[in-house]
């Protein structure tokens, strides 16, 4: 594999989503390749980033009884 | 034996604070996100019994909320996504463009940090949920249910009721979008100057 391909796949293989081989294969070349690792460890950071900043968000007491009102109504 | 009601709470409530903190992204504020969520759980209640216990019922959750948003959104004809949805991106081809990382690693704003570290070093938590927020709405939305909230690709088709391929289309572009946002929002915070920014 070469790097693009492996630029083709990388979210594939970021998301764990790819055909076995591919992901076999572009792990492979990461370990070769320093480029397409730096790029690839730059895109779990980010990813990893939304879900640490954007994953949960405390709400209110207010909308917690307002849906507890809303259950009690029906 | 627990009661629907207290089955219901048990399940479903856990979920509240991603279900309100993916409503505030899409939504971008906070009353109209608690009004979305209150909306999801009513009709998640009065739902339940068609529930078949053993699925999974977070994505249930987000399937609603999806709905609801989508539909409340058309409702009130905000302002149309103008960008070709599901249309290859010029950056698949493998050119790279419109990648954060390279843009980085291309004018090294930092020269000591890696375009890695920098993600970590100068991105603030509110660059970044305004850059999502800031997303086309379908982009937005796959982004969200796999970048933040981790449902696989099967998943985000099913809650979304789209083919896998358009997931994967519409998560590549989503992500090029979100990253020319952070790199936009770098710019206005003087973390990179304009300068060393080559149109691409």
């Amino acid at each position: 594999m070469n790097c693009k391909e492996a630029f083709e796949f990388l979210y594939q293989f970021l998301d764990k989503d790819g055909d076995t081989v591919i992901c076999q294969e572009i792990e492979v070349h990461l370990k070769v390749c320093r480029h397409c690792c730096d790029r690839y460890e730059f895109e779990r950071r980010l990813k990893d980033r939304c879900k640490k900043t954007c994953g949960e968000e405390p709400c209110s007491e207010a909308l917690l009884t307002r849906i507890k009102n809303i259950l009690d109504k029906f | 034996m627990p009661s629907p009601r207290e089955h219901f709470e048990a399940e479903a409530l856990p979920h509240l604070q991603e279900l309100y903190a993916s409503a505030m992204r899409l939504t971008r504020q906070k009353e109209a996100a608690e009004d979305l969520v209150s909306e999801v759980y009513s009709k998640a209640w009065k739902s339940f019994h068609q529930f078949q216990p053993g699925t999974n019922l977070r994505a249930w959750l987000y399937k609603i909320l999806t709905n609801t948003y989508i539909n409340h959104y058309r409702h009130n004809q905000r302002a149309p996504v103008t960008l070709e949805l599901d249309k290859p991106d010029e950056s698949s081809d493998g050119s790279n463009g419109g990648s954060l990382y390279d843009r980085i690693a291309d004018t090294q704003p930092h020269p000591s940090e890696s375009p890695e570290r920098m993600v970590s070093n100068h991105f603030l938590d509110d660059d970044l949920k305004t850059s999502i927020e800031n997303l086309p709405e379908e982009f937005k939305m796959v982004v969200i249910l796999s970048d933040v909230q981790n449902f696989s690709y099967q998943e985000i088709a099913d809650i979304l009721e789209i083919p896998i391929g358009t997931v994967r289309s519409r998560l590549w572009r989503g992500r090029r979008l979100l990253q020319q946002n952070l790199w936009k929002r770098a710019v206005e915070v003087g973390v990179v100057s304009p300068q060393e920014h080559p149109p691409r």
